[in-house]
């Protein structure tokens, strides 16, 4: 965004070019929060019946106002308020949560190569929901479930994460990035042992959820504590937004501004923990939107948090029920878990983007 | 009345103490420049000046506040820091660089008023880098880097400024210009310097560090005399009068009993 704008030489210049960018970036928060409502009305439009955009709409706009549906909408109903709109709605708190906790992640372990499963959470999400699985014939009771499981997989790996990365009251970034990658392919290791140990094709399928992550589930019931995590986490990181520009930037930058680097990154590691966990013990581990979001809106507006943490969301949620359609669409009536397709679509767009970026830089000399 | 002092302080990195009993002051408006081998202690001393190291023993005094009882924001008020951070990795643009000069003065989600806006694009004009104002801090030069870091300490409208190797990596022509536009701001500074001829140069006083004490303090002609230089430094040094500016400067050469 700021490669095109021209040479400023005195401050009030400066100040013009401010107000442009400012002015910029407004007008792609308006454009984006369009291509949101549009892609969540093609969301809640296709399927196996396909419903027009208008009735969608309406459809939603009597549940919002709680108006009794005609009759002969029931069916149309169903289909649109009880299976499409939690999943778009799930999609989008996912991807926006997703794409926000990893862009603070970068910042606070200073790289931007990280992403929310950096931490190791989604790997211990996995180990525990994978072991709820593959020991389910002594719980079988129904005492536990592989989501509780993956949330208690979570909690104990971000309580292991966290002291293994502590030394003498201290958590750096570096320690934090380093003990979270080798603890999730320890963690991981013992995912796919269970897998590959696991002969009864019903739970193999249900462990397979857990390794690639997917919004098929979606139900009402599950969207109020998703909302309520997230948006907690997101309003702590937005609030932090400022501080998070100079955490990336290094610690003595950090004291040297009257921060506290130390308790912040032990702040945002316990909100952005709990919420990927939460996250991933309701729709698994779904990749990719971490990485690939943050450095996408980087690429529209700069490393600026108080622009990358609000654009972020939206790009994020954009991405995941986009992704979305198109898994329940590609293969019709069947569908792709949505996890697989993040990746595959993912990576492609994210090598143009950034030999893109590198192209335009050259020519501009810079 | 000094505007900065410390009583013998001692600091340690990691349980290792690496500055015994260093009493300092240094006056408002004054250029104030510490010197010493590598690993003397310069940088812990100049980390001990604010709040990034906190003293095993003695004070830091700002004005007639202890250091250590300000809040962290109201420390980061009267005390900017350019230290050498200054690779990123992020694609922060040089006036949002500057703008985080701001920190000390927000709480959460409060928004830059017009007067913020100002201050940031002057303070880089005033550095001479309003035309770079939107290039990515990371493309620059690395003495626009430093200018860009000074102009975050001018945002932070701190009354004292610390500078940790100014110079570093600089060339000639920058190790000057920076020098000089620190010294034109007429704040009250102190820098860890690594070059005795730009401390003589540039300092109203200078203190020597060696092995984590103050070894010589004063004028650049008093502290930094041949004799003691040549013992710290380990060299054979050779004061002389700067033909041009009149300036105390030092020429270096291996001591008699290395040469042999």
């Amino acid at each position: 965004m700021h490669t095109h704008i021209t040479a400023a030489t005195t401050s009030s210049e400066v100040l013009l070019n401010d107000q442009r960018l400012r002015r910029r970036y407004r007008v792609t928060i308006l454009i984006l929060t369009g291509v949101l409502f549009a892609i969540a009305t093609i969301g809640m439009s296709i399927g196996a019946v396909s419903v027009p955009f208008w009735q969608v709409w309406d459809i939603v706009w009597h549940h919002l106002r709680n108006i009794p549906i005609a009759d002969e909408l029931r069916g149309t109903d169903l289909i649109i308020w009880e299976i499409r709109a939690p999943r778009v709605v799930l999609g989008g708190l996912v991807g926006a949560g997703l794409a926000a906790s990893g862009v603070a992640v970068q910042a606070m372990v200073r790289n931007p190569l990280a992403d929310p499963y950096t931490l190791g959470i989604q790997s211990g999400a996995a180990a525990g929901a994978v072991a709820v699985i593959f020991f389910g014939g002594a719980l079988r009771s129904g005492l536990i479930s592989p989501a509780v499981g993956g949330f208690i997989g979570a909690l104990v790996t971000l309580l292991l994460v966290f002291s293994l990365a502590r030394q003498r009251g201290r958590v750096s970034s570096m320690r934090l990035l380093l003990v979270g990658i080798s603890l999730s392919y320890a963690l991981s290791g013992f995912t796919t042992f269970m897998q590959y140990a696991t002969h009864d094709p019903a739970g193999q399928s249900a462990i397979l959820f857990w390794i690639i992550g997917g919004l098929g589930g979606a139900e009402w019931s599950k969207i109020p504590l998703m909302a309520i995590v997230l948006g907690v986490a997101v309003v702590f990181i937005w609030y932090r937004a400022r501080q998070l520009n100079v955490l990336a930037i290094g610690d003595e930058s950090a004291t040297a501004l009257g921060m506290r680097p130390d308790h912040l990154r032990v702040q945002l590691f316990v909100v952005l923990s709990l919420a990927i966990a939460v996250a991933v013990s309701i729709v698994g581990p779904i990749g990719f939107v971490g990485l690939v979001v943050p450095h996408v809106t980087r690429l529209i507006v700069g490393a600026e948090h108080r622009r990358v943490i609000p654009l972020s969301l939206l790009l994020g949620a954009i991405y995941l029920v986009g992704v979305d359609v198109l898994a329940r669409w590609l293969i019709a009536p069947s569908e792709i878990p949505v996890g697989v397709l993040t990746a595959i679509l993912g990576t492609p767009f994210f090598v143009w983007l950034i030999r893109r970026r590198d192209a335009l830089a050259i020519r501009e000399g810079q | 009345m000094p505007i900065i002092h410390t009583q013998h302080i001692s600091l340690s990195l990691s349980g290792t103490p690496v500055v015994t009993d260093v009493s300092l002051e240094v006056g408002h408006g004054e250029f104030v420049g510490i010197v010493g081998p590598n690993g003397s202690g310069k940088t812990t001393l100049l980390r001990g000046l604010h709040r990034a190291l906190k003293p095993q023993a003695g004070a830091v005094l700002v004005g007639m506040d202890d250091l250590w009882q300000l809040s962290a924001n109201e420390a980061a008020r009267r005390i900017a820091v350019v230290s050498q951070e200054n690779q990123i990795g992020f694609d922060f643009t040089t006036s949002e660089v500057a703008a985080m000069g701001r920190i000390p003065y927000k709480q959460g989600f409060a928004r830059d008023s017009d007067a913020d806006r100002q201050l940031i694009a002057q303070s880089l004009s005033e550095l001479g880098l309003a035309p770079l104002a939107h290039r990515s801090f990371d493309a620059m030069s690395g003495g626009e880097r430093q200018r860009t870091l000074i102009a975050r300490a001018l945002v932070q409208q701190a009354p004292i400024l610390l500078l940790d190797e100014p110079t570093n990596h600089l060339d000639i022509h920058y190790q000057l210009d920076v020098l000089h536009r620190v010294h034109s701001l007429k704040l009250t500074t102190i820098a860890a310097l690594h070059d005795l001829n730009l401390a003589a140069a540039w300092c109203q006083r200078i203190y020597v560090i060696d092995r984590g004490q103050v070894v010589a303090s004063g004028a650049p002609h008093e502290a930094l005399a041949a004799d003691l230089i040549s013992r710290v430094f380990r060299v054979q040094a050779t004061a002389f009068t700067h033909p041009v500016s009149g300036k105390h400067q030092l020429l270096f050469d291996r001591t008699a009993e290395e040469a042999s």
